[in-house]
């Protein structure tokens, strides 16, 4: 897989994993954005999370941030914990990523430095800490399994994340006196 | 080309900025709460799956499945986030300079 991938037509691209890959974090890190957003809108004159800054607060809405935000007692630091992880996470990636630029011809064929399996060992790594949620991440799972030799690349996940949703949606009680 | 991963980008850009201005009412729901909680959890498990298994016609089972295996155990051990992904690409790695997948 050494030299230039032939490039894809747009209708290929639409099927490319990666694009649809993509939107699947996009989603995970946007539903994170949510938890994110409650708390930062409970407070709005708190450390640099309100107003104008909620563009690049967005941009940097990751596993990472919201994990660590969400991991601190008072509001002020859960703030600085979120921009101090977003944009570390942010500084470091462009830079990895612009050293993959520079390198990664070098490199050959990323299979073979077991590059797919650090990728997968990563969203191992992601999921983890989430692992009190067994019954929704088995039956993610399963979903995915089950999809993933009839669908084209991307709807497994996509088909995984809506029988999670369903699983919370249906399996909570509604807040009292909401419909 | 560039046109779709503009669009994509953009789209997952616009779902962020989203979370981050909804009303609190809708977020003092613990349904709502719950909900994404699990969605999250979910994509990164089917994404799992799918990073591990996924190949052009169906599953395959290959050297990736040593890697999230090796990681599993790292993270079991409490091994940090770098730990278990380096210790992941280097079982793949090595499986595959074996022979194997």
């Amino acid at each position: 897989m050494i030299g230039p991938e032939p490039v894809p037509a747009p209708g290929a691209l639409r099927r490319s994993p990666a694009v649809r890959q993509g939107f699947s974090v996009g989603l995970a890190t946007g539903l994170d954005g949510l938890s994110f957003g409650a708390l930062a809108s409970s407070s709005p004159r708190a450390w640099g999370c309100g107003g104008g800054g909620r563009l690049l607060a967005a941009h940097v809405t990751i596993d990472e941030s919201a994990a660590v935000s969400a991991a601190q007692d008072d509001l002020v630091e859960a703030c600085r914990g979120f921009w101090a992880a977003g944009l570390g996470v942010f500084a470091s990636w462009n830079a990895a990523t612009l050293a993959g630029a520079l390198v990664g011809d070098a490199l050959g064929d990323p299979r073979r430095w077991g590059l797919d399996g650090a990728a997968a060992a990563a969203f191992l790594a992601l999921l983890w800490p989430r692992l009190r949620r067994r019954e929704t991440a088995a039956v993610a799972a399963l979903v995915a399994v089950l999809v993933l030799p009839v669908a084209p690349a991307g709807v497994p996940v996509l088909a995984a994340a809506a029988a999670a949703a369903a699983l919370g949606w249906w399996r909570t009680r509604p807040a009292r006196g909401a419909a | 080309m560039t046109g779709w991963l503009l669009a994509a980008a953009l789209a997952c850009l616009l779902l962020k900025l989203a979370g981050h201005l909804l009303p609190t009412a809708v977020l003092a729901d613990p349904r709502v709460g719950r909900t994404t909680d699990l969605v999250t959890a979910g994509c990164l498990a089917a994404l799992v799956v799918v990073q591990t298994v996924g190949g052009d016609g169906g599953p395959v089972l290959d050297a990736r499945l040593g890697a999230v295996v090796v990681a599993a155990v790292a993270l079991l051990l409490r091994a940090p986030f770098v730990v278990a992904v380096l210790l992941g690409a280097a079982t793949a790695a090595g499986l595959r300079a074996a022979g194997l997948g």
